[in-house]
């Protein structure tokens, strides 16, 4: 009775995606030096309080102290992001997760609170790059967990009676 | 990911897809609902879907992908408002969970609808949060929705079968009794208790399932977070069940632990945590139930009340078949065969040994967070089921206390508590004879509960009109 319902996790689905793909799209017109709207920098503002929790979620995983603002949150988004972290290992060079993952989310939310018109220098121009390429991943992970929530296949399938027919066969 | 599609053809494709489910939406629109929430919902979810339309114009790839599965989500939740109308949602349900949600979750709105598996079901919900609204709208946007964008909703769900079925709707108290098991969890959940449990029961699984030595950072974040995950809401979902279990039958009584015993009882009673649901094995579950009805101190008054008689001077009381049933849950729950199960798993065993010491700090404070007038307590019980027992043997509602002109109306809990008492008697009085029931004897006694708890609320309405 009351299992969780899997409207409500594709819900969630859903509105990681859009995150998603508007922050990717958001943080390449930072890198691009293209002047950002006012719903761009809310998402980079609100992606990067993501990424940071996901980096207080590693954080505690990797240290096993679990005093840490929201434990529960982080625990959340670390679970969703941990497959495109995975993807993203090769670029992170054995460094900490956690501290990348900070770095990266607090080097956009002092560049989008900023002023315009700065190019990023440098070490900025990686973390962005990162910021967008966790993104990326992170959307593509999500459409396809998406997908594979859906229990029947959109097209493909003889209909809801298969097992019986495969009974009588 | 990207296709390289068409993205004229898609954007036009999509628009026209949003457009034939607002008309889907309109269709429903008009029913008569028993509350006026469906309505409500359905105009934004209107609204919503102009806005997705408006949208496509400016939408790339990416967002023309989600665009897609949101549309085909909204799909999705047509089912909840297609058989939520009046003729086919129990009128009885409504009275009683109206009632109990305005007391437990002030403020929240609810609707009630049919659904096709076999299962109850509530699925508490902002449509902010349902409908995906917080990242695919601006705030501004957001601003302009209609107020119940932000309102907080409670949808009952119900196996269409069992609509007329008012004594196995006692199982709607455990839905209740998730909406304070949420509020228990979510207020445990950074606190210090907790989290050193939590951080305890994950090490115990790691001295079993160690992380892999010569692994990256990463993999070994990934190991201790899928034993954590794995444990955390196995312990959640025994939880939530456990702690709901315990407000329904604070709320319901017996009846309770009866509907739930029909529900389980054809099922494997010692199936693990499974699936997404990861539901208690049905036997831990009957277990609690009979443990909670014992400290109310249910069982032992319906023991005694095995030695009264009854109006229809059949020659057994009612209570003997209660108490015979009551007998059967002891002796099946005194099996520890589920136990022996979840202890073969490692993370179950872990998690259930958690569950238990939880349960033990958590049961005082759960009642407590219950109004106490809602409690169903077994002075009211034994006083009140008696009387209306005889009533249910001569055919007429479960109602009325004492004898005209001077009647009272019982509580509803002892109304439905008679019919289950009756229903397990199964068996009437016809002139000399004593006669086993039909199934039009115990659709019947649905009838004759229905009519009762309605004209309860009745009663309770008008006096409290009256008295303001």
């Amino acid at each position: 009775m009351s299992a969780p319902n899997q409207e409500l996790q594709k819900a969630k689905l859903l509105d990681y995606a859009f995150l998603a793909a508007k922050a990717e799209r958001a943080s390449a017109a930072l890198i691009a030096n293209t002047p950002l709207s006012p719903e761009d920098r809310s998402v980079l503002n609100e992606a990067s309080n993501f990424l940071r929790q996901v980096a207080t979620g590693a954080e505690a995983l990797s240290t096993g102290n679990y005093q840490v603002g929201n434990f529960t949150r982080a625990m959340e988004a670390l679970e969703v992001a941990i497959n495109p972290l995975e993807e993203l290992s090769s670029a992170l060079n054995d460094r900490d997760i956690s501290a990348v993952l900070s770095e990266a989310a607090d080097m956009m939310s002092s560049k989008i609170n900023g002023t315009n018109g700065e190019r990023l220098a440098d070490t900025e121009l990686e973390d962005a790059q990162l910021f967008k390429s966790f993104f990326d991943l992170f959307y593509r992970f999500v459409l396809n967990k998406i997908d594979q929530t859906n229990s029947v296949a959109i097209l493909g399938t003889h209909g809801r009676f298969d097992g019986a027919t495969l009974i009588a066969a | 990911m990207a296709h390289g599609i068409d993205i004229g053809y898609f954007r036009c494709r999509l628009a026209l897809l949003a457009r034939g489910l607002k008309t889907r939406y309109a269709e429903l629109a008009h029913r008569d609902f028993p509350t006026d929430t469906p309505s409500r919902l359905i105009t934004l979810i209107m609204t919503v879907l102009d806005a997705v339309i408006d949208k496509i114009d400016s939408a790339d790839e990416k967002l023309l992908q989600i665009y897609f599965r949101l549309i085909s989500a909204y799909q999705g939740n047509l089912a909840y408002f297609d058989n939520a109308h009046k003729e086919q949602t129990p009128r009885g349900l409504i009275v009683v969970l109206e009632g109990l949600l305005a007391r437990i979750s002030p403020g929240a709105l609810f609707y009630a609808a049919p659904q096709f598996d076999y299962n109850y079901g509530i699925a508490t919900f902002s449509p902010s949060t349902n409908l995906s609204l917080e990242h695919f709208l601006t705030e501004q946007e957001r601003n302009k929705l209609p107020s119940i964008s932000t309102a907080t909703i409670h949808l009952i769900m119900f196996p269409r079968a069992e609509r007329d079925n008012i004594l196995i709707h006692s199982v709607f108290g455990h839905e209740v009794g998730h909406l304070v098991a949420a509020n228990y969890l979510t207020a445990e959940q950074n606190n210090t208790e907790y989290l050193d449990a939590f951080k305890s029961a994950v090490s115990e699984i790691l001295l079993i399932a160690p992380v892999p030595s010569g692994v990256s950072q990463i993999q070994s974040i990934k190991h201790v977070a899928s034993i954590q995950n794995a444990l955390s809401k196995i312990r959640k979902r025994a939880m939530e069940e456990l702690i709901s279990d315990y407000v329904g039958c604070l709320l319901f009584g017996p009846s309770a632990l009866f509907a739930s015993y029909e529900i389980f009882a054809l099922e494997d009673l010692d199936l693990p945590p499974s699936g997404d649901a990861l539901y208690p094995p049905a036997r831990f579950r009957l277990r609690f139930l009979l443990e909670i009805l014992k400290e109310e101190g249910f069982v032992v008054s319906i023991q005694e009340l095995t030695k009264t008689s009854s109006i229809a001077k059949s020659d057994i009381s009612y209570f003997s078949a209660t108490h015979r049933l009551i007998e059967k849950v002891a002796a099946l729950v005194g099996d520890d065969t589920d136990t022996v199960v979840l202890n073969q798993d490692p993370i179950n065993k872990v998690a259930y040994d958690w569950v238990n010491n939880s349960l033990l700090a958590a049961k005082p404070l759960i009642k407590s967070l219950i109004p106490a007038d809602l409690i169903f307590d077994v002075t009211t019980f034994a006083s009140e089921t008696p009387y209306l027992l005889d009533r249910l043997a001569l055919n007429v509602p479960p109602n009325e206390l004492d004898v005209y002109p001077n009647t009272r109306s019982p509580h509803w809990q002892s109304a439905l508590n008679a019919s289950w008492i009756f229903k397990l008697h199964a068996s009437k009085r016809s002139g000399d004879k004593i006669e086993k029931f039909s199934l039009g004897d115990y659709e019947a006694i649905n009838r004759l509960c229905l009519l009762a708890v309605e004209n309860i609320a009745l009663q309770q309405e008008y006096k409290s009109h009256m008295a303001s």
